[in-house]
């Protein structure tokens, strides 16, 4: 257990060297979170909006603006490529540890840092210019931490898939590239799915993506209530499936070339 | 004749900042002085003239690179003055470098994913080539380093001598009278290191180009210099030929005798005793103060002389003195 | 002239480089034009549910849409080195355009030339040309109004590519660039797709001034659509594109002088 936390630790304490140009880059991401929020809002007051009028959308983006950094910006393929490219990965996979889960628990560093030094800034900016978003209901705040951690875990998951592609293709910086696209496309990120045009709506609703950052947004902003944790549930558990049968594929094929 | 490379009191002084990390260190860099100055080089002055072959010498750190990238233009100096063919190329850097080759031998400047030949049309028009001369140089350069096997094989394709071959083609291209070269042999064999230098040689020969040449190949020194100038913490610490360098450092010159007859203790004298074996006797002595004649007959002294090997000192031991007296 | 045949050629030859690696060439294209077509969606997702956004109509929008991924396109197909220049002083590689007899940003710009980007201007000229139609029909516009919004569109580039000149000049003194891109580049250059009216009073001052996206397109379009401005306008978009690279060009002198006297 202790040596999944060490790494974890360890992942924290690269990304903090960085932190200034990280601070940088706040500021574009601010900018661009308030350019959608005045964008959203002017077009909500000019017409109906279904269940989000103008404030909610503005809620809605800064929400998703600063869930991005720990659910979707995650680094290429959680360094798998790069571990594969140097043989390092072969190494790895002989430590008396679950491959999946040191992977994952090493990138659980960096979503910790993100969320000190990404998402607090970010919301703090975003609270200051729009006001924060008081969930009602005392049921909502457990169904919102679920929520939240099946998304980080969703982005990892899917970020593992681009990595461990890594076994079989030179080239897994496409599949990172798709990956963010569809995962900024069809999530709910810049636009509530619903409010998607036919037929991406229905498409989006059943896609992995949406557990990003359309469900936590509508859980809250109180749209949804229990039921918006049930396609995250199935995604988590059908990625957890697919990571893992692959993961097994990569060790045998690694045992056969000898790396 | 008059100099072609003109160095006068050149300095080039650094500011080192305080240790700062990343963007917004950089930033708080801009506006505050804290930091101290580093001499990179310190008050050099030479001039080479037309034709000459010279080796710029110093450990790592000494300013060798400073000092290239300030006579290439890419640095100014903090005071002094450089001249190319009597041109500042601080003032007038197209000019200037337009008359100049530059190769960095760790450093390719041909374009990684083209063939070897579309480099060196773009050079070519870059340099402003006239298509007849560019034919006429290309075939002379085919017949001294044989490119013409490698002329259509993208760059990221060739070995390092090719590699390193193309690139001197390409810094020769446009018939530049000056040429710098920084560490061309790097990491090649031996037989690619002898075809590099065996072209120097015949180019700088045919064509009359100025060669200055930074190295750390000692053989590169020997086999091509007429000249070199060593520089140290920033300072020039000698400027002459090989055989001047020799002198001024004293380093020891050895002699190996062997006599007739075995020896049962060695022999004493102005000199230290490297080796004895039986018959066979080396020592080394210094020759600032003694001649080789004066040792020999010393030598003899002790026994009949069958036969005399008499070698001169080591150069990368000279440079190494060198660099070590100065410190 | 002599500079635009050099450029020509430069350019020419990193198109063969390209070519040699067909697939990768395909998948850069199809990625980017996956890129534009999410903002695509978000403005398609805004404006067939709402019809307008700060009292402008789905054309109109269209019509800014159309001209700043124009405008960007061109800038990223033609300018493509100037976006990654923080890796030419991190790598020490500006000395390699030192060592050559043109201006260093000549050499620079006919490097990797990336003809994938073009993609996003083909994208944007579609937009604009459904936009333009429509508003002609209307009898919004006239003949004479559609050829200056090409025309606005083409010499828009300059404000990216002016925006981008001021970015990478900063490498001389901060070395890494990168992370102030999307401040400097991405954010404003997708705020340039919607009206300038939607937005709070700071922002609106921000992207007509140091951040000058709204000259691009919102400036003149803003007139040609009788939603205020003056004539003066049609005049002061490209007069401002040119006086913005003109002194984005003085800066980079500047840290081109910088470096020679520190190096990296």
């Amino acid at each position: 257990m202790s040596a999944y936390v060490l790494l974890a630790r360890k992942a924290f304490r690269r990304n903090l060297q960085y932190r200034a140009a990280h601070m940088a880059n706040n500021l574009g991401s601010m900018i661009f979170g308030l350019i959608y929020i005045a964008i959203w809002q002017a077009a909500a007051r000019g017409g109906d909006a279904g269940p989000y009028d103008a404030q909610t959308l503005a809620w809605w983006v800064a929400f998703n603006q600063v869930m991005l950094w720990v659910a979707v910006f995650l680094p290429h393929g959680l360094g798998i490529p790069e571990a594969v490219r140097t043989g390092a990965v072969s190494l790895e996979m002989l430590r008396p540890l679950d491959y999946h889960l040191l992977v994952i628990s090493r990138e659980l560093g960096t979503v910790w840092y993100n969320l000190w030094f990404r998402t607090l800034p970010l919301a703090l900016v975003f609270a200051l210019a729009i006001g924060v978003y008081v969930p009602q209901n005392p049921a909502t705040y457990p169904l919102l931490v679920c929520g939240i951690v099946l998304a980080v875990y969703i982005g990892l998951c899917q970020q593992y898939l681009v990595g461990i592609s890594a076994f079989w293709t030179v080239e897994s910086r496409w599949a990172w590239q798709l990956t963010n696209t569809l995962q900024i496309v069809l999530s709910g990120f810049m636009v509530p799915i619903d409010l998607l045009p036919a037929p991406f709506n229905h498409v989006a609703r059943v896609l992995p993506f949406a557990p990003l950052h359309h469900d936590p947004a509508s859980i809250y902003l109180e749209l949804a209530g229990a039921e918006a944790l049930l396609w995250p549930f199935f995604w988590a558990v059908a990625l957890t499936l697919i990571c893992r049968y692959l993961t097994a594929k990569a060790r045998r094929k690694l045992e056969v070339q000898g790396g | 004749m008059a100099a072609i490379v003109e160095a006068r009191e050149l300095t080039k002084v650094f500011r080192v900042a305080k240790d700062r990390r990343g963007l917004l260190g950089a930033l708080r860099g801009l506006f505050s002085n804290e930091g101290r100055d580093v001499k990179a080089v310190d008050r050099i002055t030479f001039e080479i003239a037309p034709g000459e072959f010279v080796g710029y010498l110093g450990p790592n750190g000494a300013g060798k690179s400073t000092t290239i990238k300030m006579l290439t233009g890419i640095l100014h100096p903090t005071s002094g003055e450089v001249r190319v063919e009597g041109k500042s190329p601080q003032r007038s850097r197209k000019e200037v470098v337009r008359r100049l080759g530059v190769v960095f031998g760790q450093r390719t400047q041909l374009w990684w994913d083209l063939p070897v030949r579309d480099s060196f049309e773009l050079l070519a028009a870059m340099y402003q080539v006239k298509p007849e001369a560019y034919q006429e140089i290309l075939k002379r350069f085919d017949e001294m380093l044989e490119i013409g096997a490698f002329l259509d094989v993208p760059v990221r394709k060739l070995s390092l001598g090719q590699r390193m071959r193309a690139d001197l083609v390409a810094a020769w291209l446009h018939r530049p009278p000056v040429v710098f070269l920084d560490e061309p042999t790097i990491g090649l064999d031996a037989v690619a290191k002898g075809r590099i230098r065996a072209f120097l040689k015949e180019i700088n020969r045919t064509e009359g180009t100025t060669i200055m040449l930074t190295t750390h190949d000692m053989d590169d020194i020997e086999q091509l210099c007429s000249r070199v100038i060593v520089i140290n913490h920033g300072r020039l610490i000698y400027d002459g030929d090989l055989e001047g360098m020799r002198r001024t450092v004293g380093a020891p010159s050895t002699l190996r005798v062997e006599y007739t007859r075995t020896l049962e203790t060695a022999p004493r004298g102005p000199w230290t005793v490297l080796a004895h074996e039986g018959a066979a006797v080396t020592v080394a002595f210094d020759r600032s103060q003694h001649t080789a004649a004066a040792v020999i007959a010393e030598l003899s002294r002790y026994g009949e002389l069958r036969d005399i090997y008499m070698a001169e000192p080591d150069i990368e031991n000279v440079i190494e003195r060198m660099y070590r007296q100065v410190m | 002239m002599n500079a635009l045949r050099l450029y020509g050629r430069l350019a020419a030859a990193s198109l063969r480089a390209r070519m040699q690696y067909k697939m990768d060439f395909l998948m850069s294209t199809f990625l980017y034009g996956m890129l534009t077509v999410s903002d695509f969606l978000m403005l398609a997702a805004i404006m067939l549910r709402f019809r307008e956004v700060g009292g402008w109509n789905i054309y109109e929008v269209g019509l800014l849409y159309g001209m700043s991924w124009i405008a960007m396109g061109l800038y990223r197909t033609f300018a493509p080195e100037l976006h990654n220049f923080d890796r030419y002083i991190v790598y020490g590689e500006f000395d390699g355009l030192l060592v050559r007899p043109w201006p260093t940003l000549l050499t620079l710009l006919g490097r990797n030339f990336e003809p994938h980007r073009l993609g996003a201007a083909v994208q944007g000229g579609i937009i604009l040309w459904i936009s333009v139609s429509h508003l002609t029909q209307a009898g919004v516009l006239d003949g004479l109004d559609v050829a200056y919004i090409v025309a606005a569109s083409i010499v828009g580039a300059l404000i990216p590519f002016g925006l981008s000149l001021f970015t990478a000049t900063l490498a001389f003194w901060v070395v890494r660039t990168g992370e102030l891109q999307p401040f400097t580049m991405y954010a404003p250059v997708t705020a340039s797709q919607y009206p300038l009216t939607v937005y709070p009073r700071w922002l609106r001052l921000l992207l007509s001034s140091i951040l000058p996206v709204a000259f691009i397109n919102y400036i003149p379009a803003q007139y040609l659509l009788g939603k205020g401005g003056s004539v003066w306008s049609l005049v002061a978009a490209p007069a401002f594109g040119v006086a913005f690279v003109t002194v984005a060009y003085a800066f980079w002198r500047l840290g081109e002088r910088h470096y020679h006297s520190t190096g990296s």
